[in-house]
């Protein structure tokens, strides 16, 4: 296998192309007036539903009036003062117990303006899956958030590459989908069927 | 069998082929509207562009600094000079787990190094749980689209298709209806699956992640719940910096299907508890095609369909009459750079329109690319024997004036005047979809003096 690889790394040595200089990511990429409800046009646009609400307490009460909310059984939430948990993550021993998570109410870090995604981490998910595994999907953040583009995002998340152990990460943009049945747009493909995110405080 | 020869077969089914070409050429409007849509997007392609060619300048570098990072980070790295060593690792890591049940998320890679059948061979259960990608797989068949892999199956035959492998209902062809039955069947796979296989769209270096896109989730679920995670990527795939995923994301789902963003675009830096992680760093070929300074920019490719989409040979031949696992304008290329004699038909499914160039997301100069490499074709002496022999006929002709002369006297007088079925006989191969043109009764010298004379000469 060494001899493998001192063979592939050999070839490419000897075929590198002339030197040609990293281009600068410095450009002066287009930013919104408002990136707020750029960003909540754009969540609607890849198929899901925002929300502003002034607190978490508000975003707990609005979740309750949801009828699909308070009538399904099993629902799990990792976000302080929002929503209710049926079971604890912390306590399944397999991932695997959560296929019948109906409900999971998750943090979100930071929303795209240009894209309507929302980055996640598994950092305070001892199961990973809980983002992909669960029939609907609440993704909570602050209002505050929102950055114009991925250049801003990566920006923000230099850190993220320069920890010793980064977190698995992932940009969520609307529900599961797919259109591989004659370009019919169907929600819900494998992962969640829906995704509200709420938006938290004043932008 | 060439690409003209498998195309004669597509384009026989009238009503299919039209339909073929308006279902892609859908996506191509869609993904119009999403360039548009971007003030910048051409400063975006032009960046993406240098980032790839600066990463080809020290290809070398970067994969040595991403194999420290990704060993870092808790990944194990393999090294594969072509398919069967791949295949070999891959095996070899699942008989090491015992495992019997794979599921895998797409990847154009696996596909090139045929390694659903040689995992089949040896006992293995591997489930593709793209749905498109499980339709062609259902159906014994290889994906006619690098991102569309069902883009030629029409919602009845997949109706049938589930009706006798899912058991849904006979005749049903509602797409939410099929989707949903696709779902549970795949969730439950998903579920029980001992390893997860996926392909790879970015690499970074500089942090040792891989980023992999989907709008399914499936790669998610794919390596969320089973103890190991094969990644396997060519490699060409590294990209210097994490923030270069910022231009990249911006320009694949854009150019790919028009949307802002794939739904899920997942950042993996080692394996999660108690899981193993492995990537499969692949050459096949890749590296030989680094020493052609025309061809070298077709490893720039991010794999976004964008120049499937657009060629007007590709919708109305279909993917299957490329033979290849990755056909169209770009496949055409890396396909014949790779194995000349085999892919020899590949250059010439191309009018040379240049749209494939336009619309791709890193600028590969895929007309040009192709026009140079029906010349090497042509001095590898590969072309069939008529197109041999008609090409000297011609040569010869064009290298005498006079003879020149007579023989255009003759066909405008031929064709004039022969009866059609002389003029249309078998030897015309383009006449057999056209009629030919209505013959000028001078020739280009008589017309050019006669302009130039002046009034009153005789």
């Amino acid at each position: 296998m060494s001899d493998s690889r001192q063979q592939i790394l050999e070839t490419v040595r000897a075929n590198r192309s002339t030197p040609s200089e990293m281009p600068s990511l410095d450009q002066s990429w287009t930013c919104y007036d408002d990136p707020l409800s750029q960003f909540r046009t754009m969540v609607k646009a890849v198929g899901g539903q925002t929300e502003v609400l002034c607190d978490a307490v508000a975003a707990s009460e609005w979740l309750a009036s949801q009828q699909a909310y308070s009538e399904s059984r099993q629902r799990v939430s990792l976000v302080e003062e929002v929503g209710t948990s049926d079971l604890s993550l912390d306590d399944l021993a397999r991932p695997h117990d959560l296929a019948s998570l109906e409900w999971a109410v998750l943090p979100g870090e930071f929303g795209v303006a240009e894209n309507g995604a929302i980055w996640i981490t598994d950092r305070s998910a001892r199961h990973r899956a809980v983002y992909f595994l669960c029939e609907n999907l609440v993704l909570v953040l602050p209002a505050s958030e929102v950055v114009h583009h991925l250049h801003e995002a990566y920006e923000r998340l230099g850190k993220f590459a320069a920890s010793e152990e980064a977190p698995f990460g992932a940009f969520v943009s609307g529900p599961s989908k797919t259109a591989d049945i004659e370009q019919s747009l169907v929600i819900g493909a494998q992962g969640p069927r829906s995704l509200v995110v709420l938006l938290i405080g004043q932008p | 069998m060439s690409h003209a020869a498998a195309a004669a077969e597509f384009i026989a089914d009238e009503e299919r082929t039209r339909w073929h070409d308006q279902a892609v050429w859908y996506v191509r409007q869609k993904r119009d509207r999403a360039a548009k849509s971007l003030p910048e997007w051409e400063t975006l392609r032009e960046t993406a562009s240098q980032i790839k060619q600066h990463t080809l300048s020290k290809l070398d570098e970067y994969l040595e600094e991403f194999e420290r990072n990704a060993t870092r980070q808790g990944a194990e790295v393999h090294w594969a000079r072509d398919a069967d060593e791949h295949n070999a690792i891959v095996l070899k890591l699942l008989e090491q787990k015992g495992t019997k049940r794979v599921v895998k998320s797409k990847s154009m890679l696996t596909e090139e190094c045929g390694l659903n059948p040689f995992l089949e061979k040896a006992g293995i259960e591997v489930i593709d749980t793209d749905l498109g990608e499980r339709i062609v797989q259902l159906r014994n068949e290889h994906p006619s689209h690098i991102v569309l892999p069902a883009i030629h199956v029409k919602k009845q035959e997949v109706g049938e298709l589930f009706h006798e492998k899912l058991g849904t209902k006979r005749g049903a062809t509602e797409a939410d209806y099929l989707t949903e039955a696709a779902r549970h069947h795949l969730r439950e796979k998903l579920l029980a699956a001992g390893a997860g296989l996926t392909g790879v769209n970015f690499a970074i270096a500089e942090t040792g992640g891989i980023v992999v896109c989907t709008n399914e989730g499936n790669a998610d679920l794919g390596t969320a719940l089973p103890p190991v995670h094969i990644a396997s990527m060519g490699i060409e795939k590294v990209i210097p910096r994490l923030e270069h995923l910022g231009v990249f994301l911006r320009l694949l789902a854009r150019s790919a299907t028009g949307q802002p963003i794939t739904s899920y675009s997942s950042h993996f830096h080692g394996p999660r508890e108690g899981q193993e992680m492995h990537v499969i760093l692949v050459d096949n070929g890749r590296s030989q095609q680094m020493t052609e300074d025309d061809l070298r920019q077709s490893l720039n490719c991010i794999r976004c369909g964008a120049c499937l989409n657009t060629c007007p040979v590709y919708r109305r031949s279909g993917g299957h009459s490329y033979h290849a696992t990755v056909p169209g304008p770009i496949g055409s290329v890396i396909n014949p750079a790779r194995d000349p004699a085999r892919h020899k038909s590949l250059p010439f499914a191309c009018s040379l329109c240049g749209s494939c160039s336009d619309v791709c997301p890193v600028k590969i100069p895929l007309h040009h690319q192709l026009l140079s490499l029906r010349g090497k074709i042509v001095d590898r002496k590969l072309l069939p024997a008529s197109k041999r022999w008609s090409m000297k006929l011609a040569a010869m002709v064009l290298k005498r004036s006079w003879l020149y002369r007579i023989l255009g006297f003759g066909a405008r007088c031929s064709l004039r005047w022969l009866p059609r079925f002389l003029l249309y006989n078998p030897l015309n191969g383009w006449g057999r979809q056209r009629d030919l043109p209505e013959p000028a009764t001078k020739s280009f010298r008589q017309a050019f003096r006669d302009r130039n004379r002046k009034p009153g000469d005789k």
